[in-house]
């Protein structure tokens, strides 16, 4: 099934990845064989209902005790962009902007 | 014998019996990767000090009297996806490329606590997303057997590190075959273990329900030892299963006498290599002159596998790698344009400059898979396909105790070949892939040789069969020297 460069741009907004104009081209080709491929599976004949599990296990819990975590500081001094032990990000909201 | 082609039991016998130090052990591989690593390029990061360092509390703890480990004091090395304090775990990723570890993986824990000597983190295809490791952002590994050649991948560095005489073993992770194929391209052992045998707390996921991790090791035995110290259930992944872990090396030398073994007719179709077809069909002859008895098998859904993986996968990893935002940790574009807008670019842009080709791709796929109205014909039609796959394995397994294919369709394949088509290096992955969708048991063992290049048998057994998997693969393995073979670089 062929995708479109405008499908291409699109999942790649969606995906939130930048993409120059020789990507969207070479990811069209790519993306369209490989979505050829795995068509094949259209011709499985699959019942109704549905089972989306990997493991036989399920539900494994642990009792609710407080622990130690790992090191805020450590971890937060990894971000790239960070105040006064926060995280910093652009701008959201505009001024006067209400929710 | 040089101390570098010591397997792991034997290293560990000597440094039991204090004929060596761990000190001396560790010297020896430092310098055989002073020497080989220009040329074969395994390691991302050669951990020295902390090598030393290790090798001399080893040494204290012989001394002491403590020894407690087959481990202790053995020169190992991590794919560069598993965190280790003390390491930067880069994935091979440019969106990782400065990440230090904030915490020990599950295994390297383990390891850590056995007495490994951490001498290095090994290079991948980037995010483990590849079967050449040429999707590294940062080199090119070459495989010892012929440098014109791939390692295979996604863990390709690790494979590669054990057949240049690099460390004495190496964990993987393996979520389509990516310990299997490099471990049958480089001429060692890889061993899949079951889904939910072994943590994978601290390993940067790539597709929750496949990945696994692993040893590549010299001997089907060392296979044994190392999964005796990383196999057991994690309260850090709720995956892990509440299944005893046992001595995994106990049945190594029962013989197979009896043993029924089943050869899957739709591994040997289209597109495999003659010389592997003929190479492996020896080995089954060598099966059964070994007692086992022979059986051909069907697994009608094999050829979808493939299909499923490459829906299921992309699908998994787009939602695992939408953590790299730009924001929390890794590369950000801030860094490098202070004028960024707004943060939707921050997201995107980052996401640009830090991923390399094969991630966009999967990513997008993933994204297209998952997205309203591509939901239902392509990700849960995969989902219910994956089921079929399983139960194939299911029943099979009521008929024989284990399966025996070739691990990949051909030897390594040149360095370049495959990059431009995706797809291509997809179809390498064609008889490994089953396993990971239906979370069964696997390992690649040294049957041979083609063109100087090694050819990989693989074993397949039900879920937790991994006593039973590696006692056939023992078992097959004595009755041959090609283990003994080492690549000269």
């Amino acid at each position: 099934m062929a995708i479109t460069k405008e499908e291409v741009k699109h999942l790649a907004k969606l995906a939130r990845i930048g993409l120059s104009k020789e990507e969207v081209d070479r990811f069209q080709k790519q993306i369209t064989s490989i979505l050829d491929y795995v068509d094949m599976l259209k011709k499985v004949t699959v019942e109704k209902g549905e089972k989306i599990v990997m493991s036989d296990v399920e539900n494994i819990l642990r009792d609710d005790v407080v622990k130690q975590s790992k090191n805020q500081e450590k971890l937060i001094e990894q971000a790239p962009d960070q105040k006064n032990g926060y995280i910093k990000v652009k701008t959201i909201l505009k001024k006067n902007e209400t929710i | 014998m040089k101390l570098s082609e010591l397997s792991l039991k034997e290293a560990s016998q000597k440094i039991q019996a204090r004929e060596i130090s761990s000190l001396e052990l560790t010297r020896e591989y430092l310098n055989n990767i002073e020497k080989v690593e220009p040329k074969v390029s395994a390691y991302l990061e050669v951990t020295s000090d902390l090598a030393i360092k290790g090798a001399k509390a080893a040494d204290k703890k012989v001394k002491e009297g403590n020894y407690n480990s087959p481990l202790l004091g053995i020169p190992a090395a991590l794919k560069d996806n598993m965190l280790a304090l003390g390491t930067r775990s880069t994935a091979a990723s440019r969106i990782l490329q400065e990440y230090q570890s904030a915490y020990d993986s599950t295994v390297a824990a383990k390891l850590s606590s056995e007495g490994m000597v951490l001498m290095g983190k090994t290079n991948l295809d980037e995010f483990a997303m590849g079967s050449s490791t040429e999707n590294s952002a940062f080199q090119k590994t070459k495989n010892p057997w012929n440098l014109e050649k791939v390692p295979g991948g996604s863990s390709g560095g690790s494979a590669a590190a054990v057949a240049a005489g690099e460390c004495v073993y190496a964990l993987g992770s393996d979520t389509g075959g990516s310990i299997r194929q490099p471990a049958a391209f480089c001429g060692v052992v890889g061993l899949k273990p079951t889904y939910g045998r072994v943590s994978r707390y601290g390993l940067i996921a790539l597709a929750s329900s496949l990945d696994q991790i692993g040893p590549l090791t010299k001997t089907v035995e060392d296979s044994a030892l190392i999964l005796n110290g990383i196999a057991g259930q994690d309260q850090n992944d709720s995956t892990t299963a509440p299944v005893p872990v046992e001595d995994y090396t106990k049945n190594l030398s029962k013989s197979i006498k009896g043993l029924r073994i089943g050869i899957p007719k739709e591994y040997f179709v289209g597109g495999i290599n003659k010389d592997v077809e003929k190479t492996v069909r020896q080995s089954i002859t060598q099966l059964e002159d070994l007692g086992a008895s022979i059986k051909e098998v069907s697994l009608p859904f094999t050829d979808y596998a493939l299909a499923v993986y490459y829906i299921i996968l992309p699908a998994e990893a787009s939602a695992n790698l939408s953590r790299y935002d730009g924001v929390r940790y890794g590369y950000s574009i801030i860094k490098d344009d202070k004028k960024i807008k707004d943060l939707f670019s921050v997201y995107s842009e980052s996401r640009a400059k830090g991923f390399g080709d094969e991630v966009k791709r999967r990513i997008m796929i993933g994204t297209y898979s998952l997205s309203s109205g591509f939901y239902d014909a392509y990700y849960r039609r995969a989902q219910k396909v994956r089921e079929l796959v399983k139960n194939d394995f299911a029943e099979v397994f009521t008929d024989v105790d284990v399966l025996a294919t070739p691990t990949t369709p051909t030897t390594a394949f040149g360095l370049d070949e495959m990059m431009d088509d995706p797809l291509t290096m997809y179809l390498s992955d064609i008889f490994t892939v089953s396993a990971n969708i239906s979370g069964i048991p696997a390992i690649s063992v040294p049957c041979g040789f083609s063109d100087g290049l090694p050819v990989g048998l693989q074993f397949m057994a039900k879920p937790y069969a991994e006593s039973l998997l590696l006692q056939v693969a023992h078992q097959f393995e004595q009755n041959n020297s090609w283990y003994k073979e080492k690549a000269v670089i």
